[in-house]
């Protein structure tokens, strides 16, 4: 019962969120159509790369236009539904919390689901049509169809909680906003580059520590081998990393000095 | 008199900036840690990929210098502060009116602001940048032209950089929500700037269409290896200089019609 009003809560949150994004159409139009052209820009890039060199390690232009369709339409998820979740750092730091605090729901929920990103709708567009793209060029059988929805739904999984203990730094680092937004670069970063690049130590550290590699190219290495333990493995990285991510909010919570600004929500 | 006087509220703006930085050292620290790591990845994947194509060279560039160039994009970027949120707030939450009526100009206070903890930065940074890259990957081939370059660089893209930002905050006095625009930009400016395929490598059609962008401008420092010479660098800083020029002409039109926005309300 618990849930199920969490979750109608959650849907309203959302509703409500997406309601005013598209009040403005025109804006609206603009910054999603927007956001897609510069992504196709960034697939240019990568294709004149591939002109120079050919392929990486076994991966070519075409894997590109998958990983960067995965990334995109991860991205696109987490930042339509809960534009929120890049905002802790700054809110703990301005003393904006209190407004999350006494409401009675639960705090971490109402900061990532009280705004939603408009130009991220162009990212999850985008990534919709790369994937659409790659599969039509792969000719993928249709357990390799199967996989992908829950590949997605595990790695949004670990994209919310690798932001979520990336913003949680401030309550241990004050005024670390820019350190933030530093961690979330060096996740993002990686994993826009070809897969096959990391090996050894390098691989290990961009699967598990700096989990990049698990919303890029793992996936596209699931969809492309079907791969039973690296399936599992993501699961497991997946629940771990929101688990752990979840957790060090709620620690930190607990050092949380309110602000005296008053604000209502 | 007035001159001295303005010097000296000016330069308390950058000394409070740099105080703020060191407030919290652990905070810096990291971010120095961070770009470490970050630049030891660059170069891990550029020696790979320039290894497994069996290419030493594309257009006498080597996997040493694409990773010395990405090393120096990322310098300006961590040397640059976020003074879009920062403006962007006080424009949207009301609280610029606070600061209209106080003895100093809001963009040269916020611009003192962005740019006041570079020059600590910039130390930091460079430091950490030219000790891993000569441990782990190798020291280029520098010309005289090449160093000479890259102070004048490094300073101009800083200023640019910063006033670009500025332009797209205030952009928030016209609509609602700016955020869209700066992802948008930013996004736009990776592209366009070498973050993460240096330009150098790709073809020239590429840079020249890059180099019309005043969102790759503030970035040249990572192109120091296509200066050959004095017209090259001249060319460079030219760019930079006129495009600072531009956008310093259109945040003075913003900013003089966006405060003719703000309403003032009482209590």
């Amino acid at each position: 019962m618990r849930i199920k009003k969490q979750i109608l809560w959650l849907y309203e949150l959302m509703n409500f969120n997406l309601k005013s994004v598209f009040e403005y159409k025109s804006a609206f139009l603009m910054q999603v159509i927007g956001m897609m052209i510069n992504n196709c820009a960034f697939i240019f890039v990568w294709y004149l790369f591939f002109q120079i060199f050919t392929s990486v390690n076994g991966w070519g232009f075409k894997e590109m236009i998958g990983i960067n369709g995965f990334v995109a339409l991860v991205y696109g998820i987490v930042f339509t539904m809960g534009n929120g979740i890049r905002k802790i750092s700054r809110n703990v730091t301005y003393g904006q919390l209190d407004k999350y605090l006494v409401i009675p729901k639960n705090p971490l929920l109402s900061i990532i689901f009280s705004d939603a990103h408009i130009s991220a709708i162009g990212d999850l567009f985008f990534g919709i049509i790369s994937l659409v793209i790659y599969y039509a060029m792969s000719n993928f059988n249709f357990m390799q169809i199967l996989v992908l929805p829950i590949l997605i739904v595990f790695a949004v999984m670990i994209f919310a909680g690798f932001i979520i203990f990336a913003q949680s730094v401030v309550f241990w680092i004050p005024n670390s906003d820019e350190l933030s937004d530093t961690l979330f670069e060096f996740m993002l970063g990686p994993s826009l580059y070809p897969n096959s690049t990391f090996t050894g130590i390098i691989r290990i550290f961009f699967s598990f520590f700096i989990p990049a590699l698990f919303i890029s190219g793992i996936p596209i290495n699931i969809i492309l081998n079907l791969d039973i333990i690296e399936i599992l493995t993501m699961v497991v990285v997946a629940i771990a990393w929101l688990f752990f991510a979840v957790k060090m909010f709620n620690w930190g919570l607990r050092r949380y000095e309110s602000g005296n600004l008053v604000g209502i929500r | 008199m007035n001159l001295k006087k303005k010097l000296k509220k000016y330069t308390e703006v950058i000394s409070i900036a740099q105080n703020e930085l060191f407030a919290s050292p652990s905070n810096y620290i990291a971010r120095l840690f961070i770009h470490a790591l970050r630049i030891s990845v660059f170069g891990i994947i550029y020696s790979f990929v320039f290894n497994e194509s069996g290419k030493t060279t594309i257009d006498g560039f080597t996997a040493v210098n694409a990773v010395w160039s990405l090393a120096l994009v990322q310098i300006i970027y961590q040397c640059s502060r976020n003074t879009f949120t920062q403006i962007k707030d006080e424009i949207l939450s009301g609280q610029i009116e606070t600061k209209l009526n106080k003895p100093y100009s809001f963009i040269v206070f916020s611009f003192l602001d962005a740019i006041g903890q570079a020059p600590a930065k910039f130390l930091g940074f460079a430091a950490v940048t030219i000790a891993v890259l000569i441990t782990f990957f190798g020291v280029p081939d520098f010309s005289i032209i090449q160093l000479v370059g890259f102070l004048p660089l490094f300073i101009l893209g800083l200023i640019l950089q910063t006033l670009n930002l500025q332009l797209i905050a205030l952009s928030a006095f016209w609509i609602e929500n700016p955020d869209p625009v700066f992802w948008i930009t930013s996004k736009l400016t990776w592209i366009v700037n070498g973050t993460f395929v240096p330009l150098a490598i790709l073809p020239i059609a590429f840079r020249t269409v890059s180099d019309s962008f005043p969102l790759s401008a503030p970035f040249f420092m990572g192109r120091i290896f296509e200066i050959n010479s004095i017209s090259d660098l001249g060319k460079f800083l030219l760019i930079q200089l006129v495009w600072i020029m531009i956008i310093m002409f259109f945040i003075r039109i913003a900013y003089r019609k966006g405060i003719t926005k703000v309403s003032i309300n009482g209590g």
